[in-house]
Formats: structure tokens, C-alpha cells, sequence
């Protein structure tokens, strides 16, 4: 009897393992909830405009300033959609996808399974990454392949759509960088409750973190004005003002989430940022998912 | 000469400062059905989740089929490694097609492969139904199938009948045996069951606080012992009975028998008709001298005694 490897199966391609991980998420209800939100949206929006419309239209307002309900067109109503799946709604199915496609499989167990075979791990989680970037890209081209015929038929209009279509990208690559991030935490801590918990209290700090420095910032006069007696406005000055040039570099100005009471474009920082943190996270994440135990 | 299909050297694990694998040395021949044996915390699963990369080893070398790098010798070996896992919400075959891919297997000749391993475990009919509904039995089947995707030279199986009912346990003991005998695929098996081994196994290994104790073939293994006699006595006074054994030099008492009776080695240099003649000499009452042939588990409570 002898063996050579020329007879066996060969290794697993990357896009092989891709497309098995992808046929496995679009199998998890957390993904088809996940979806069924953002389509909610990505219809519900467009038709609540139209009823708010219809119903403004009935009853016109007395006074000659009010706003036209009809000036709403497909780019603005398409940008309330992008928006409302902005504020945490997609973020957060990520994180509960994340958390049960990573943590839940050391936790079942099921990642054994594929570390048995010839296929080294730095491959299973590159697929199990590229895997979850195509929910997340399906996340945000759902609700605009829905959204934009729909509000098209409705208000029409093309006007302003490339800035609308511009800010669903900056949502979208800021939504890779966040499943990274998340991924990151879930492989270090491989506790389902722990990637939730521990994810909302990294987000809960940098928050408060946020709009303390917000707050400095938009505060700065008072501010002085009370350390000044004191003699402290020259000593702190320096780190004040670093905590404020810190400001871009913040995870929420990198995944693009809106900063606190503006609506400012990024700056490079924040690109440069989005960079840093997402290699960081995926760097992360290979180091302890090539050195843990997995039972 | 053929390559070993599983070679191990020196491998060493520790948590800490326990030393869970201390530098095992052991080899499977191509063609073997190998038991490795060693009791509840021995370091067994440790010692076969570092041949299989699940967990790093500290010190040592696998090779399986003459392969020492992990990613490549993995396409010569199936495992399951204690309860085998899957994802419930989808169907046996739905689980399959995933570790098809991960096995190198797409298109056609994954699809023909997966009808082959599920009739091969006799699960084609329910390949459509939910994993999560399957008895334990079935999935135990089922981690079979899934070990054979590929066709692997070599599969290590550990506490496979783990859970089972006695039915289950022959079915899984059967496949065991006709994987070897029919497919030619090498098997390594760890077990508490020894009576199981034993029906199976050609060779096996003994493993103690993470080292080898013993190994070879299992009748020479059973040959080694044969100066030794096990017999079981039967008295209406098993208590007494046992004080008066304790009290002959070169006989010792195992513990209970079959029908409540007591399970006696009587060591090398002693027969057992003058052991009997003393035992009656020493006031025993006797109502049964019942002779055992020697087995697996002796051979395992000696080395590991």
C-alpha cells in the first residue's frame, strides 16, 4: 500500500472556501433578518414619504412659506434611506452576524471542523472575512437596488443622486472597516455575549469620549475661562487642543458615523484613520486566530 | 519500505506547568487499526488535537504518510475529534457541501463523493433532513462521512461511540472494521472501551500521564502476560474470601467479577492449583473457581496500574 499526495484532492482554493462561506451566511437567520431590515427600510421609506406627501398635498398650509411636500425627489428620499440604515441599524446586524459566524462557531465548535482540513487558518479566516464583506456589500446595495427605482417612480428627479450615491459608498467602506473591527473582538474574546457586550462597551467609550472632546471643543471659551484664575489655560492648552486633534482619528469619524451636531465632510485623518484601525483590527485578528487552541 | 501512515515524535504539550503530552513517541503502520488507549485526563485528546494542528505543540514532530508540514499532511487524514459538530439549522447534506470545499472538492466530483460517503454510512435517505434532528447515532454517522470526504489515507477517530446505545456501538464497530477491511484506510482510534479495541484493533498504545507506556501488537500484548493467571472466585463469604487472598503472597485482588464474584490475579510463580490449595488451607470457603482468559484490560489495569 502506499500513499502520494498526487492522488488526493488538492488543496481548497480561496474563492472555493468564499463561496462556501457565503452559501453558509445566506443560510444564518441572523443575515436574512439582517437584510429583511435594511429592505424594510429601503421600501418603508419611500412609501412613507409618499403617504406624507399625499397627505400634506390634501390639506395645503395657509401661509405661502411653508416648504412644497413636493420638492422631495429619488436622491433626497433615497439619502433618508441611506441614512436611517446608517444610524446603527446595519452596524448592529453585522455585529450579531460577526458574532455568531465567529464567536459562535469556536463556541459550537463547528471551527474545528475546518481546521482539520489541508488549509492553513490564515486562508479560513481571509475566506470567512471575504465572506462577511459580501453581506455587508449586499447590505448596502439591497436597499439602494430597492430604494432607487421605487422613489424614482414616485418623486423622480436625478438631481444631487451622485453626492446621494457618494455617501452610501462612504457608509459602505466604512461598514468594512466596522465588520473588521468587530471580527477582531469576537476571535480575541470567542464569547458570543462577550462580542455584543464588548463591542457596545467599546462603542459606549469612544461615545462618550466623542462628546466629551465635542464638548470641550464647542466649550472652549468657558473652558479657559474657568482654568484661567486658576492658572492652568497655558498648562492644559496643549492637551486640550490634542484632545481635539484627535477628533478625526476617532472610530466613529473613521466608519464614517456622523459626527456629533455636524455634518462635515471627512478629512484625511479620518481616511487615514479608517486605514490604520481596519489593518489594525484584521492584523489583530490573523495573529490570534493563527495562535489560539481551538478544542 | 511504505512510509508510516502516522509517525510521532517527541511530542510535547503543556498547560502552564502541567505537562499534559510529555514527549510521545509513537508509530501507525499503513494497513493498522491502532487503539490508543489511556485513561479519563491520560492525554489522549491533547496528543491528537496536536497531530492535527488544533492546538499548538510545544515540542516534537507529526508526520502523517511521511508529510511533516500541517497544512499538506492534513489531505491525508479525516477526524473527528470527540462530538463532532455541525451546523444544526442546515440539512446533513448542505453540512457536507461545506466540508467538501474545505476538503479541495467542488462541482461534479463533490457532489459524486458526497453520494458516495453517505452511502457508504447508510444515510442517503436522511441527507435532506436538519443535522439538529439527527440521533446521535446519525451523527455520529454523518462525522463519518464527512471524515471520509476526499478519501483519506488515515482516519483518527477519538472516543467514536462515545454516547452510543449497543446498537449504535456495533454499527459504529462494524464500519470501523469494514472501512479498514474494505477501503483500506488506516484507522487510529482512541477509546475507553477495551473489549471494543480489542475486537477491532490490530495494534495499540498505551498512554499514561501523556507518555507511552506500552505498544505493539495486541497478542503479543496479550502474550506478555500469560505467566499471569486471572481467575474469578465464587464464596457464600466474599468478604473473607478477599481478606484471605490479600493475605497469599503473589495474589491480588482486581475487584468485582461477573455473578459477584471475585476477580483474582494469581502472579508468576505461583499455579493456580497450589493457589487454590491454599486458599482452602486457609479456611476459604469456595463455591466457584472460574478461569478468564487474559485480555485487553488486563494488559491496560497492568501497565497503568
Amino acid at each position: 500500500m502506499s500513499a502520494s499526495l498526487s492522488t488526493l484532492p488538492p488543496s481548497p482554493t480561496l474563492g472555493a472556501l468564499v463561496g462556501a462561506e457565503v452559501a453558509k451566511l445566506a443560510s444564518r437567520s441572523s443575515v436574512r433578518l439582517g437584510l429583511l431590515a435594511v429592505a424594510m427600510i429601503a421600501v418603508g421609506v419611500p412609501l412613507l414619504a409618499l403617504l406624507a406627501t399625499q397627505a400634506v398635498s390634501a390639506t395645503p398650509p395657509a401661509g405661502s412659506d411653508a416648504p412644497d411636500p413636493t420638492a422631495l425627489s429619488m436622491p433626497t428620499v433615497v439619502g433618508f434611506v441611506i441614512s436611517l440604515r446608517g444610524l446603527f441599524v446595519f452596524r448592529a446586524t453585522v455585529l450579531a452576524v460577526v458574532a455568531v459566524s465567529f464567536a459562535g462557531e469556536f463556541v459550537a465548535r463547528t471551527l474545528r471542523e475546518d481546521l482539520v482540513r489541508p488549509v492553513s487558518r490564515a486562508t479560513v479566516l481571509a475566506a470567512k472575512w471575504l465572506a462577511l464583506q459580501v453581506y455587508v456589500a449586499a447590505g448596502m446595495l439591497l436597499p439602494l437596488v430597492l430604494a432607487v427605482p421605487l422613489a424614482g417612480v414616485f418623486f423622480g428627479g436625478t438631481e444631487g443622486f451622485a453626492v446621494t450615491l457618494r455617501s452610501a459608498a462612504l457608509q459602505w467602506v466604512g461598514d468594512v472597516g466596522w465588520a473588521t473591527l468587530v471580527m477582531a473582538l469576537s476571535i480575541g474574546l470567542r464569547s458570543v455575549v462577550g462580542t455584543v457586550g464588548g463591542v457596545f462597551l467599546v462603542w459606549v467609550l469612544e461615545q462618550l469620549f466623542v462628546w466629551a472632546v465635542w464638548g470641550i471643543e464647542q466649550l472652549r471659551v468657558v473652558v479657559d475661562g474657568v482654568l484661567k484664575p486658576m492658572g492652568l489655560d497655558q498648562a492644559l492648552k496643549p492637551i486640550l487642543d490634542g484632545l481635539v486633534a484627535l477628533r478625526p482619528w476617532m472610530p466613529s469619524a473613521a466608519f464614517g458615523l456622523t459626527w456629533p451636531g455636524t455634518g462635515e465632510t471627512l478629512v484625511w485623518q479620518s481616511y487615514a484613520a479608517f486605514v490604520v484601525i481596519t489593518g489594525a483590527s484584521y492584523l489583530a485578528a490573523l495573529t490570534i486566530f493563527q495562535r489560539i487552541d481551538v478544542d | 519500505m511504505a512510509e508510516a501512515a502516522l509517525h510521532v515524535e517527541g511530542l510535547t504539550r503543556a498547560y502552564g506547568a502541567r505537562v499534559v503530552v510529555d514527549d510521545l513517541h509513537l508509530t501507525v503502520e499503513q494497513g493498522d487499526v491502532y487503539g490508543f488507549l489511556g485513561p479519563n485526563g491520560a492525554g489522549k485528546t491533547t496528543a491528537m488535537r496536536c497531530m492535527l494542528g488544533l492546538i499548538r505543540k510545544d515540542a516534537g514532530q507529526v508526520r502523517f504518510f511521511g508529510e511533516s508540514d500541517p497544512v499538506r499532511a492534513r489531505r491525508f487524514v479525516g477526524a473527528i475529534i470527540e462530538t463532532p459538530a455541525f451546523h444544526p439549522w442546515m440539512s446533513g447534506l448542505r453540512n457536507l457541501q461545506q466540508a467538501a470545499a474545505y476538503a479541495g472538492l467542488s462541482g461534479a466530483g463533490a457532489r459524486a463523493e458526497i453520494d458516495r460517503v453517505l452511502a457508504r454510512v447508510g444515510l442517503a435517505e436522511r441527507a435532506r433532513d436538519r443535522a439538529g434532528t439527527y440521533s446521535l447515532g446519525m451523527k455520529q454517522r454523518l462525522a463519518i462521512a464527512r471524515a471520509l470526504l476526499g478519501g483519506p489515507r488515515i482516519l483518527l477517530l477519538d472516543e467514536p461511540t462515545n454516547g452510543l446505545d449497543p446498537r449504535g456501538m456495533r454499527e459504529m464497530r462494524e464500519l470501523i472494521r469494514s472501512l479498514a477491511l474494505h477501503d483500506r484506510i488506516t484507522i487510529f482510534v482512541s477509546s475507553h472501551l477495551l473489549a471494543e479495541v480489542q475486537a477491532i484493533c490490530n495494534r495499540v498504545g498505551i498512554i499514561q500521564e501523556g507518555t507511552l507506556r506500552a505498544e505493539g501488537r495486541v497478542d503479543a500484548l496479550l502474550g506478555e502476560g500469560l505467566d499471569v493467571d486471572v481467575v474469578e472466585l465464587g464464596s457464600p463469604d466474599p468478604e473473607a474470601l478477599e481478606g484471605i487472598v490479600a493475605g497469599i503472597d503473589g495474589a491480588d485482588v482486581l475487584g468485582p467479577g461477573r455473578s459477584g464474584r471475585l476477580l483474582v490475579r494469581v502472579g508468576a510463580g505461583l499455579a493456580r492449583d497450589a493457589f487454590v490449595a491454599e486458599l482452602v488451607a486457609r479456611g476459604a470457603r469456595l463455591d466457584a473457581v472460574v478461569p478468564t482468559e487474559r485480555n485487553l484490560e488486563d494488559v491496560f489495569l497492568e501497565v497503568t496500574a
